[in-house]
């Protein structure tokens, strides 16, 4: 029936964001301070700082060519070096806590065994038209050789003895070395040229550079050393293999001496044997409760050894974060890798796409758990934050992504809903209830109890309602978030700057940063401090629950609220329940999803999230914010907002459904008008919320998946009326549906309906984001 | 399907769709005489959310 045309580009392509460019350049420092770039702890003493991680990932996969190459090109000569090292990497090595060190050199060794043999492939390198001699085949002039050749130097080789090698001789068998030296120095650059001692350099005058490389340091030279003469020395107590660090470092210097005339550095800068750096302690605790393996023994590893030994390795790279985020694992990306994607995504190159990370950077909880955990506090959270209100200022969102929760702030903040008022009868208050733009629109009963109650412990206590501007805040809109925060200033200082009390953690979280000047209390600290839940029948049924336990979910925003989380607990305790902790929720994966309002740039991992969440805890469990509860809830979760069972008591028999949006907004409405109606009359009776009445039944799911395409009644109501007006109703044939569509929000919505007696059955909603242009007749 | 106006059966034409700026073609139902059109949800669950997402993301 449909066919499908191209897809073309109307107008100009979005330009770059120019203030992104910018700020976005000094983001990097976000993400400074994070190591997960550091050397792991086995690099420290190896001369040559050896990729440990990377050869062991190699060896892990059997890839024994590959691991060989790495060494090849770290080591110069792998058989060499792997024969005679000490090992001292082995003494560093984090797993040493858990089931005893990696055993790298023996890995390595199996590298060799399995992976060499084959000689590497020769490639031509163009020739530098120079030419050095290097005085001393030993393991350090040898390697010099080798590697001026390589790197395309007419190359001549000068060693006093019949052979090279020098005091390789006296520590492994002499076949062994040369087959390796001789293979690394087999160039038709190189020239070895054995028997005869340079006393001095003078006579090497034809040469471009020399490197002394006998054991002579530049005290001992015959001459001063003349420019170009440069000494290839050991340090005492210099471990075996260090001669070829040192030939390494030798020869950039004389590189860069060729090139330019400049010498850069100094030699030997030798084995990096500074102090241990702080991350090490760190990474060990990280690591702490890995399980302990069953080790091989024996001092020589077959293939499958090897490649298991290495699986081991825990690589050692910092990922504390990451093992907390969701977010971080469904992109398996680290903060650094996270940042360079957001610079991108800003800073588009020409031909490159330029809203590839957009949807990464909207997939981002906001939460801030990855702070809690880092030894750093490295904050994504803020880092995405800023990235998304840089991006809102340059129009490059697509609108869609926010704009039901734009729409649900403005609601909250309409004077439908929002309210401010001192207690009914006072004209002071010294506290304010403050329950946010939520919790009165999914569970207004509780708003209603929570006050009632506060009203009989402190009769000065008044009303805000509205929202903290936290929506905005998670969308990037920037202005729209500063006029939130100002409403609530001023409701807060029209009543003569009352401390809030606060039930929902985002808007503590949102308070104590973007309104310290607003002092708040936890409405949990504050009923437990009461004693409130024992006192006045606050739960009628305490005995009836005595035995209920909780698992207390603690929201995202309340993490680092350690006033509001012990607040809950005790005042769980107190109403008679059980407590028990989510063990995975204490070490770190927090958010229940809705955070950051992901949802609509990321639905699959919101529901992956929200899944994760609901299985954490085999017991039904308590939390305080009433997104989490809901999201909980429909998760299959049993799940309880703390308020309820405090002032409700565990056995209400009502069912545990979260309610649809249409019904949060519905009561969000509701609660102002039932509130207000109360304070007017200067009553303390709070009425009762009534539900909205409209001419709608619906088949079964449509309401379901009414809240997944966020949707509401109302909503659905005015596409059928508006299709009616503008007659441009179909009908389906097969079924007698009638068909029509509108425009919600950003969003173009269709319903299929039928005209029952006194309104419409709905048999079906579905909506795109695409709006329908012209057609072509 | 039927457009209720005109009372004629719904025909296949080609129609434009628009999104972040740029457009997209495609055939769909529409009323050969009011262009009155219908997206089919198949449509919308398979192609238009396709492009849709390809759209952000470019
Ligand atoms: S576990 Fe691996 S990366 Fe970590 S110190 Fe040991 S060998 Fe090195
Ligand atoms: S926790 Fe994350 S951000 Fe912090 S140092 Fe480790 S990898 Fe870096
Ligand atoms: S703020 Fe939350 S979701 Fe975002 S990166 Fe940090 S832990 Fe992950």
């Amino acid at each position: 029936m449909t066919s499908v045309g191209g897809i073309g580009n109307k107008g100009i392509a979005r330009p770059a964001p120019v203030s992104g460019r910018v700020v976005s350049l000094s983001m990097g420092e976000e993400v400074d301070a994070c190591f997960s770039d550091s050397p792991p702890p086995c690099r420290m003493p190896c001369p040559f700082s050896l990729d440990v991680a990377g050869l062991t990932e190699r060896v892990a996969k059997r890839n024994f060519a590959a691991a060989y190459r790495l060494l090849r090109e770290q080591l110069l000569f792998p058989d060499i070096v792997c024969a005679i090292c000490e090992r001292p990497c082995e003494g560093e090595c984090l797993r040493a806590g858990i089931d005893g060190p990696i055993r790298i050199g023996m890995i390595e060794a199996a590298a060799v065994e399995y992976g060499g043999g084959e000689p590497g492939k020769r490639y031509r390198v163009p020739r530098q038209g120079k030419k050095v001699a290097v005085v001393g085949g030993g393991l350090a002039g040898a390697s010099c050789a080798s590697l001026l050749a390589a790197a395309g130097y007419e190359t001549t080789l000068y060693e006093a003895e019949k052979q090279i090698g020098g005091r390789l001789k006296d520590i492994m068998p002499e076949e062994e070395y040369l087959r390796s030296l001789l293979a690394g120095l087999d160039s038709p650059l190189c020239e070895i040229v054995c028997g005869r001692h340079v006393a001095d350099t003078e006579k090497l005058h034809c040469y471009d550079a020399v490197i002394i490389a006998d054991g002579r340091t530049p005290g001992e030279s015959p001459s001063k050393a003349p420019k170009g003469v440069f000494f290839c020395r050991l340090r005492d107590g210099a471990m075996k293999a260090q001669p070829v660090a040192e030939a390494m470092d030798t020869v950039r210097l004389v590189q860069s001496w060729l090139k330019t005339g400049i010498v850069r550095g100094t030699n030997p800068p030798g084995a990096n044997n500074g102090d241990r750096p702080a991350y090490f302690g760190f990474l060990q605790k990280l690591y702490e409760g890995e399980p302990v393996a069953e080790r091989i023994s024996g001092a020589h590893f077959a293939p499958e050894d090897a490649a298991e030994e290495a699986a081991l390795c825990l690589t050692c790279r910092c990922d504390a974060c990451r093992r907390a985020c969701d977010y971080m694992r469904s992109y398996n990306m680290l903060p650094r890798r996270l940042l360079d994607n957001v610079r991108m995504n800003l800073n588009p190159m020409q031909g490159m796409k330029a809203h590839m990370a957009t949807r990464m950077i909207f997939s981002c909880n906001a939460c801030g758990r990855c702070a809690d955990v880092c030894p750093e506090d490295i904050d994504m959270g803020d880092v995405m934050l800023l990235a998304r209100s840089l991006m809102q200022r340059e129009g490059d969102v697509p609108p869609v992504f926010h704009d039901y929760w734009m729409r649900d702030m403005a609601h909250a903040n309409s004077d439908a809903c929002s309210f401010a008022g001192h207690a009914p009868g006072r004209d002071r208050s010294a506290r304010a209830f403050f329950p946010g733009c939520q919790l009165g629109a999914a569970a207004p009963g509780l708003v209603k109890k929570a006050y009632g109650r506060l009203l009989s412990l402190a009769p000065d206590t008044g009303l805000i309602l509205r929202c903290c501007g936290a929506i905005a805040m998670w969308a990037g809109y920037g202005q729209a978030f500063k006029d939130a925060l100002l409403a609530v200033k001023q409701a807060w200082l029209g009543l003569g700057r009352p401390e809030l009390i606060l039930s929902c953690p985002t808007c503590r979280k949102v308070f104590a940063k973007h309104l310290p000047e607003i002092s708040t209390v936890s409405l949990y600290t504050l009923l437990a401090g009461y004693g409130a839940a024992g006192k006045d029948g606050a739960r009628q049924d305490t005995a009836a629950n005595s035995d209920a336990v909780f698992a207390v979910f603690d929201p995202c925003a309340a993490h680092s609220d350690a006033e509001a989380k012990g607040g809950v607990r005790r005042l769980l305790a107190e109403s008679g329940y059980g407590v028990r902790e989510i063990p995975e929720h204490a070490a770190g994966n927090g958010c229940c999803g809705f955070g950051g309002l992901i949802y609509p740039a990321n639905p699959e991992l919101y529901s992956e999230i929200a899944s994760r969440r609901a299985a954490s805890s085999e017991l039904p469990m308590a939390t305080y914010c009433v997104n989490c509860r809901d999201i909980l809830r429909r998760g299959g979760k049993q799940c309880r907002h703390v308020l309820e069972l405090v002032l409700d008591g565990a056995a209400t028999d009502g069912p545990l459904a979260a309610p649809s949006l249409t019904q949060r907004h519905d009561s969000r409405e509701a609660l102002k008008k039932s509130l207000s109606a109360s304070f007017l009359n200067g009553g303390t009776e709070i009425p009762h919320i009534g539900e909205a009445a409209r001419p709608l039944t619906f088949a079964e799911g449509i309401q379901a998946k009414m809240d997944t395409l966020l949707l509401l009644e109302g909503e659905i109501a005015d596409v059928i009326e508006s299709s009616k007006r503008g007659n441009a109703v179909l009908r389906d044939g097969k079924t007698g549906f009638c068909c029509g569509h509108g425009i919600v929000g950003r969003v173009t919505c269709w319903v299929m309906w039928q005209e029952t007696e006194n309104g419409y059955h709905i048999e079906n909603v579905y909506s795109h984001r695409m709006a329908i242009g012209g057609v072509r007749m | 399907m039927t457009c209720l106006k005109c009372n004629l059966k719904l025909v296949p034409r080609q129609t434009e769709f628009i999104y972040l700026g740029k457009n997209f073609v495609a055939e769909i139902p529409a009323c050969p005489k009011c262009g009155c059109v219908y997206v089919p949800e198949d449509f919308v669950e398979g192609r238009i959310k396709e492009v849709e997402r390809m759209m952000e993301d470019k």
